[in-house]
């Protein structure tokens, strides 16, 4: 129904490992753009992996490579190569991880110097409006800030850049109602302005509901099914969306693994 | 109108807002012409993604309540009030019921479960008389809900 328009995120045969062993095993996953798709999957997946791949954090491959060792791994990312043009990938790309570790003594207005420093969209404005949005002060310490204020400020440093592509790394995990509202604010608004994409790992199903066109599932280091939110809905007799990936990350995985590396 | 969504509804967030401009329209909240807030505008308010906010005017128009008028937004088209209405005895219908079968299959005899629903429909209509009281009756155009009950009756006789 929805026209497939250019792909914000196109990922092919992408495998990668800390060790020898691997945590993606064959990724391939397209993210169009103006859409929000949400990565779903067990802990320990490699869905954060795959996300610091994506922000160009975490070279997938050498920036140089012999010929007859080249990885056959395609990762596209607002058209570029994030080992390769890193630079520009990170411009573009606002990444907030699960965690950050900020020095202690870092003012939230240190932070967002820096930033502005770094990011060439980087919109001051912006940044003043955010903060003031989500409670917060620019002369804040970061040991002062509690988790729901640290995530808010990360949220906060990657919108105020204004980026074209958004990752979002389990945004909503461990905060207070309070706190979670004001993220989802801030990731609605976002999603207000023409364009914006959005990656978002979650485990949070109400989230992933408000927010998301797709879901990926992800399981043992690949994506193994990509379905829109309503169709996972649909599968399910009661309409229960948790019932229906449930129901979808453990049936059959031979089968749903081989489709998911048809496709 | 209010909007609102609730995220323990077996109902999708973007089927309960359509549902919600129906159910306006069919009780006369929502005046053919009107219009409806904008997309983002809405997406805002409800926290919902705006791509869903969108599907769901563009269900809205493929059945006939609402149509877009260029560069303005969303407006309540001439025809809603029929298809609005039409969809409001089909879905109530399915909702009684679903709740009438609950009640035969719990072990009522048809003739308990219709005392019922008539006691449903005094207690609604001594409610609604209260409020009627204490606030102007221009006033009381909250809620989906109200609508949902006026239905009841219809069943009944």
């Amino acid at each position: 129904m929805e026209q497939v328009k250019e792909l914000a995120i196109s990922v092919r045969g992408l495998t990668f490992g800390y060790t020898r062993k691997a945590v993606l095993t064959g990724v391939d996953l397209d993210v169009p753009i103006g859409q929000v798709t949400a990565l779903v999957g067990a802990n320990g997946a490699g869905k954060s992996t795959l996300l610091s791949i994506l922000a160009g954090a975490e070279p997938y491959r050498a920036r140089f490579e012999l010929p007859w060792r080249r990885s056959k791994a395609v990762v596209r990312v607002l058209g570029l190569d994030p080992v390769r043009q890193g630079h520009q990938v990170r411009a573009a790309v606002g990444y907030v991880p699960d965690r950050t570790d900020l020095p202690k003594w870092m003012r939230i207005r240190d932070h967002f110097a820096l930033l502005g420093a770094l990011y060439p969209t980087w919109d001051d404005a912006e940044a003043a409006r955010l903060l003031a949005e989500f409670d917060l002060e620019p002369r804040m310490r970061n040991a002062e800030l509690s988790k729901g204020q640290r995530a808010l400020e990360n949220l906060a440093a990657e919108l105020a850049h204004r980026p074209r592509l958004l990752l979002l790394d389990e945004p909503f995990s461990g905060l207070d109602p309070l706190a979670r509202r004001k993220v989802l604010d801030g990731v609605i608004a976002h999603l207000c302005e023409d364009g914006r994409t959005v990656l978002l790992v979650s485990h949070s199903i109400a989230d992933v509901e408000r927010c998301a066109d797709h879901v990926a599932l992800f399981a043992h280091g690949r994506v193994t099914r990509v379905a829109s939110v309503d169709e996972l809905r649909a599968s399910n007799e009661r309409g229960d969306l948790e019932e229906a990936l449930v129901a979808v990350a453990t049936e059959g995985r031979a089968p749903s693994a081989a489709a998911g590396r048809a496709a | 109108m209010r909007f609102e969504v609730d995220p323990r509804s077996p109902v999708s967030p973007g089927d309960q807002l359509a549902d919600q401009v129906r159910f306006a329209v069919a009780a006369g909240r929502l005046a053919v012409g009107e219009r409806l807030p904008s997309v983002r505008d809405l997406a805002r308010l409800v926290r919902l993604n705006p791509n869903t906010v969108s599907r769901a005017w563009r269900e809205l128009e493929l059945t006939g309540v609402l149509e877009p008028r260029r560069g303005s937004g969303m407006y309540v088209a001439p025809g809603a009030l029929e298809v609005a209405r039409t969809f409001r005895t089909r879905a109530l219908a399915e909702r009684l019921g679903r709740a009438v079968g609950d009640a035969l299959g719990a072990g009522l005899a048809p003739e308990e479960v219709q005392d019922l629903v008539q006691c449903a429909c005094a207690a609604w209509r001594a409610a609604e008389n209260t409020a009627r009281q204490s606030t102007h009756p221009c006033d009381s155009r909250d809620g989906a809900q109200r609508g949902s009950q006026e239905e009841e009756s219809p069943w009944n006789k």
